[in-house]
């Protein structure tokens, strides 16, 4: 801790990271503060820089290329890997062919994913708070998630389950029935979720109207996912491009106006009753079918992009084809990316003790960021 | 001496550093101290004081900007420590080896005790690695407590010293 | 696609980027056999298309900041300049890539290090 002068006023810079209790990843956070009030803010998110996007273009082939993508960021690693096999896909130019039974697995795995990634945050973010209570019941919880996981795809955290052209496990009738028990399980954990962030008061209080982001400023700053719907942007890529079935089942998006740090909390956990009936619809819609993997005779040979909704937001990938195995270049652009430079401006004038929960609430990945 | 021998291994508190993993052994650590797998019952905490803990344990490939804050990190846990890599990433590279901003993995930068493999590393897994690191622990307190010239007459397993020895080895100085 | 020079690429933009009709996704740099380009991507809410402008840049040449325009194109342009190697207004140094990590990674090496064989060569 320094004592240095910004416009004549004595601030005190207090340095966060790149190791942190609250953080489970590296980043550093300088604060320069005046009686507990930010004034300043600067980041460093390159800690976590490994060089994923040459390794595509150099070390591994297409075919590897969504097992590599998945080891991007273990919380939402099937976004990444649906999302540059869809890219993939509409590159190679067999995106039509893909079975429904294929995009059904897909979808599944997508949500569930978005329900553990949510239950995370959440319970992360109470735990910021001073609520160790409720970080504990709600990874609890969570575990139920992982363990449908485990059941379904065979692991716990990195379910590789996508490959190109198609999936490489299917569900089968009983384990079918089994998740449909399972779900009951996790959307009973929902409510309780749901009930602590509506009911509790003191955690209300805390989160009410901390690092509130105008409709206007989050379509300026080009916000994404929960965090953008927080501020009511109505926006999700899922519906948008749309490579599984959720324009047919009807997904709804969920928009809050407040644009503070509890709508950001209560968007995710009334996404979370959405993913749950996703599942379900996916699980209804097509029965264990035969064929779940396209052959692949060809080499990525067109430019395609590809958006997905990943827990945090959009994910952005765009594959160049030069007709031979490695891909020319393949371009990475992750939610977080998207959602940082609003933060030094949404955190000035904040109490200090308030900067945790509020970088919390935003959902910030920084292995997606470093890539 | 047996008073703070007995502390230790009941209480080894854990230090975690993310040196550019995926996340996902960072959650499944996370998830080890939650109640369904419960490190706690081992007396575990997981502090961010460096000067705290016991157990470093690094998930990651170690990047190039980690690099020396990692060094830092183990400089500053104090003696005596053991050094925990999870993680396939960590123990080697995995699919990062080889990647131009990564030094695969974390041997390549301070000594590590225990390697825990898996991408990612279960819970189990983990909670075995930590065990194990345990029992390491208990071995390197040890051997710091007694000078290194009195080694020899080191009685047994007890960890004690026998006084007749030693005051054999001051009068034969 | 909207291919534009460096002179008015930033007009180009300005007349695109409506922020609560388009949405910007990122920036991106290509190296491929015509050169080096950089590309800005958006995505028009009304028509549900992701639309690409894509500058071509020599070596070397210096390109201006659209951050004036979209405020958040900052961090995707510091990450294209220390990847690529490209000169672009109001970068900061080392955003990614840590001092001994091999400069501008992205680039085809081989490539570049030909052209400046070939420069060499005819000074």
């Amino acid at each position: 801790m320094k004592k240095i002068k910004v416009n004549q006023e004595i601030c005190t810079t207090i340095p966060m990271g790149s190791q942190h209790v609250a953080l489970p990843e590296p980043v550093k956070l300088v604060f320069d503060t005046e009686n507990e009030v930010v004034k300043r803010v600067s980041f460093d998110v390159s800690y976590v820089h490994r060089g994923i996007e040459k390794s595509l273009t150099t070390m591994y082939d297409f075919k590897k290329a969504p097992y590599v993508v998945g080891r991007i960021c273990g919380i939402c690693a099937i976004a990444h890997s649906i999302a540059c096999t869809v890219a993939l896909e509409r590159s190679i130019g067999i995106d039509g062919e893909v079975p429904d039974r294929v995009r059904a697995v897909r979808m599944i795995g997508l949500e569930l994913d978005r329900l553990q990634s949510h239950f995370l945050i959440n319970g992360h973010l109470a735990e910021v708070c001073g609520y160790e209570n409720i970080f504990m019941h709600l990874w609890r919880c969570r575990e139920f998630i992982l363990d449908t996981a485990d059941m379904l795809f065979g692991n716990r955290v990195q379910y590789d389950v996508v490959c190109v052209g198609g999936v490489n496990r299917d569900i089968d009738e009983k384990t079918g029935t089994r998740i449909s028990e399972a779900l009951e399980e996790i959307e009973e954990s929902i409510g309780f979720m749901e009930e602590v962030f509506t009911r509790d008061k003191t955690l209300v209080k805390r989160l009410e109207g901390l690092g509130v982001v105008s409709k206007d400023k989050a379509f300026e700053y080009g916000l994404v996912g929960p965090s953008a719907r927080a501020s009511g942007v109505k926006t999700d890529c899922r519906i948008e491009d749309d490579w599984g079935m959720y324009r047919d089942f009807g997904l709804e998006i969920i928009t809050m106006t407040e644009g503070d740090a509890l709508a950001r909390c209560l968007v995710r956990v009334l996404e979370c009753f959405e993913s749950v009936r996703m599942i379900r619809e996916a699980l209804d819609s097509t029965s264990p079918g035969e064929e779940i993997q396209l052959r692949v005779r060809d080499n990525p040979k067109k430019d395609a992009v590809c958006r997905n909704e990943a827990p945090r937001g959009e994910l952005f990938y765009y594959i160049r084809g030069t007709g031979k195995k490695i891909p020319g270049r393949v371009k990475i652009r992750t939610p977080t990316f998207a959602n940082i430079p609003i933060l030094p401006h949404v955190m000035i004038g904040v109490r200090y003790n308030d900067v945790p929960p509020l970088l919390m609430s935003f959902d910030p990945c920084l292995s997606c960021t470093g890539r | 001496m047996k008073i703070f021998e007995l502390g230790k291994a009941k209480s080894p508190w854990i230090l975690h550093y993310n040196t550019g993993s995926c996340n996902g052994c960072d959650i499944e650590l996370l998830a080890v101290l939650t109640p369904r797998y419960d490190v706690e019952r081992f007396g575990m905490l997981n502090k961010g004081n460096p000067k705290q803990a016991d157990i470093l344990l690094i998930t990651g490939p170690v990047t190039k900007r980690c690099r020396e804050r990692l060094l830092n990190l183990y400089l500053q846990v104090p003696e005596p420590k053991v050094v925990v890599a999870v993680g396939t990433c960590s123990c080697g590279g995995g699919v990062f080896r080889h990647m131009y901003n990564v030094e695969n993995g974390v041997e390549r930068v301070i000594p590590v005790d225990v390697y825990v493999p898996g991408c990612a590393a279960r819970p189990q897994q983990i909670i075995d690695g930590v065990v194990k690191a345990l029992q390491i622990l208990r071995e390197k307190g040890r051997a710091l407590e007694v000078p290194p010239h009195l080694k020899k007459i080191v009685r047994g397993r007890e960890g004690g010293i026998d006084r007749e020895s030693l005051l054999e080895d001051l009068r034969r100085r | 696609m909207i291919e534009a020079s460096l002179m008015d690429f930033k007009d180009k933009i300005r007349k695109l980027y409506i922020p609560e009709k388009v949405h910007y996704i990122g920036v991106d740099a290509y190296e491929g056999e015509e050169g080096l380009e950089v590309r800005y991507w958006f995505f028009s809410y009304e028509t549900r298309d992701v639309v690409m402008v894509r500058v071509s840049v020599k070596h070397g040449e210096r390109v201006p900041s659209i951050s004036d325009i979209v405020k958040p194109a900052f961090m995707g342009e510091w990450e294209i300049a220390d990847l690529f190697g490209i000169e672009i207004e109001g970068r900061v140094e080392n955003f990614f890539l840590s001092p001994d990590s091999p400069r501008a990674p992205l680039l085809n090496k081989k490539k570049s290090e030909d052209q400046a064989g070939r420069e060499m060569g005819e000074k």
